[in-house]
């Protein structure tokens, strides 16, 4: 890939106050984020948070109405330059492509633009990755919502860009179709930088080592995905003991120090440790049930998904709104 | 030629020609350049056929071969450019609507090699259809009625090529900066009918064979070998001119357009 003169930057993407308004609707309200070179980032949002005008900005297909948007440490600006875009790789949310061209044939395009030279040896293995051998020589006017997916994909990948940024890059794929795009993302890691916006939780809670969460055209949290977590997560171990052991189990519990609070629902024990006392009360269990020869079926620290911290991170920000 | 464009044009006469809209025009000119010359040559047959139904009797000049060029060139710059407008309305402002331009603005293709190669394949394929309708036209002409001077049909279309890339750059410029292919169409349309207008006062103003809309009215002169070929230059420059201006103007407003 040609470097464009650009020098090695350790954030790829990084936004500064960025504010985006049409007319009288603020679509962006002066936000910030950075994307690590090398990291997979989740930009996430729920419909109409701004994450494609974002991404509009970032191609240079929409200016800004105030603040900064860089890639590579550079302006990004409407009407780009060619050597950003050789660094580039784009997926649309609903791909569109140049009419009365075949699929082989928007792939060579896209080859040609990049000057890749040879490129068929390339074009013929994304064509057999995507499932698209078959229908490479048929119109892609006729290809279904998730051919197209596959095939903005192909064109995205074929020039090996430093930088993808997707739009929604599974929403027209099935189940299978979606676990092969998103470990084809993971296999990225490290080799570029993925920056990909879904309203898709789990997506990435699956793929993501980073995320940037945005509501109403602000950015309500950023910073790698495990950190986000491990924030957000309870100070909660669940206990399942052998059949007719609960209640001695629940007595010792209750004795222990660093328990806040302990309850039987459904056989199983929900112990709450006192704030920052996680690991004393893991050790306290673990002694007190051995020492009793209380036969332990599980022991599991309660973790909570993306979906339910990225809802609290809403509603926080709801409230700081109001407030 | 930027290597970088090649891949755009590539992909422009591509969908011209899968698209039928390129052919669809050199066809539509086709069908001037061979009904012209026949209807001139039995025009008097026909009307005779028309007339003695209706016991009216119409008196009809014979038929000669500049008539039939002129006919030919008539219907090229009147039905010719209303077909040039009509498939060029959508030629940006479709791709800027269904969203193929930023599927391709998003490659390494800059704005202006975009629209460079559009206006490459369409200005040599409308003056390419104009050329091979033109010679075709005069050969029939020719094999039915007897020669015209081949260096006047020459003058005579690179007058018609110049009045159509005229208009052409009109409906171009219009598809660019508006967002309705109808809206485009209808600069188009509106540049074309706003000739008799700009003719009647640049008569009065003493101008009028500088004026674009006169290339016809000259390509007919230079058929009936009524003016020298470099007299049609003044008005097929300026015709480039203001198509060159115009596509300025589209460019300059793309290059900061928000897609």
């Amino acid at each position: 890939m040609p470097s464009a003169g650009v020098s090695r930057v350790s954030n790829v993407i990084e936004a500064e106050g960025l504010t985006k308004r049409f007319g009288q609707v603020t679509a962006l309200d002066g936000i910030n984020f950075t994307v690590p070179e090398g990291s997979i980032c989740g930009f996430l949002g729920p419909n109409g948070a701004g994450k494609t005008t974002t991404i509009k900005i970032l191609l240079g297909l929409l200016s800004q109405s105030s603040g900064r948007a860089r890639l590579f440490g550079k302006d990004v600006s409407v009407n780009q330059a060619v050597e950003f875009k050789r660094m580039v790789g784009y997926l649309p949310q609903d791909p569109v492509f140049p009419s009365n061209m075949t699929g082989i044939e928007v792939l060579r395009f896209v080859a040609d633009t990049y000057q890749m030279g040879d490129a068929e040896r390339r074009i013929a293995d994304l064509l057999e990755e995507f499932g698209l051998s078959d229908a490479a020589k048929r119109m892609v006017a006729g290809y279904s919502r998730g051919m197209k997916q596959r095939l903005g994909l192909a064109c995205a990948l074929l020039p090996a860009p430093k930088l993808l940024l997707l739009d929604e890059p599974v929403s027209a794929l099935d189940p299978e179709g979606r676990f092969e795009v998103l470990t084809l993302i993971s296999s990225m890691r490290g080799k570029c930088t993925v920056f990909f916006s879904t309203h898709i939780l789990s997506d990435v809670e699956r793929t993501c080592d980073r995320v940037v969460m945005i509501h109403r055209g602000k950015v309500v949290a950023q910073e790698p995905l495990e950190g986000l977590i491990k924030r957000y997560s309870t100070e909660q171990y669940e206990l399942k003991v052998a059949d007719g052991l609960e209640s001695r189990a629940l007595e010792l519990v209750h004795s222990m120090p660093p328990v806040r609070e302990a309850i039987l629902e459904d056989k199983v024990i929900r112990i709450t440790a006192k704030h920052g006392q996680l690991d004393d009360l893991r050790r306290a269990v673990v002694k007190a049930m051995a020492s009793q020869d209380i036969i332990v079926i599980d022991f599991r620290l309660v973790t909570r998904s993306l979906e339910s911290i990225f809802l609290d991170v809403i509603a926080a920000n709801s409230e700081e709104e109001v407030r | 030629m930027s290597p970088s464009i090649s891949p755009s044009i590539r992909r422009e006469l591509n969908i011209a020609l899968r698209s039928f809209r390129l052919p669809g025009f050199g066809i539509a000119l086709l069908f001037f350049a061979l009904l012209d010359p026949p209807v001139i040559k039995y025009m008097n047959r026909i009307l005779e056929q028309v007339g003695g139904a209706e016991e009216i009797q119409i008196i009809m000049p014979d038929p000669t071969p500049a008539m039939a060029l002129t006919q030919f060139i008539g219907d090229v710059a009147g039905i010719g450019a209303f077909v040039a407008v009509v498939l060029l309305m959508g030629i940006v402002a479709a791709e800027k609507s269904n969203g193929v331009a930023e599927w391709v603005l998003t490659r390494p293709v800059t704005r202006s090699e975009y629209l460079s190669a559009k206006v490459c394949v369409w200005a040599v394929g409308i003056t390419v259809c104009v050329f091979a309708a033109g010679i075709i036209a005069w050969l029939y002409t020719w094999s039915l009625l007897g020669p015209v001077s081949f260096s006047s049909m020459v003058t005579a279309l690179v007058a018609l090529s110049a009045y159509l890339l005229f208009i052409s750059s009109f409906t171009f410029a219009g598809s660019v900066v508006l967002n309705s292919q109808l809206a485009a169409g209808l600069v188009g349309v509106g540049a074309m009918f706003a000739g008799a207008f700009v003719k009647l006062i640049g008569s009065r103003l003493g101008v009028r064979e500088y004026l674009p809309y006169s290339l016809s009215d000259l390509a007919i002169s230079a058929i009936e070998g009524t003016i020298a070929p470099l007299e049609v230059m003044p008005a097929t420059l300026c015709a480039l001119i203001v198509a060159f201006l115009l596509l300025a103007y589209a460019y300059r407003r793309f290059a900061r357009m928000q897609l």
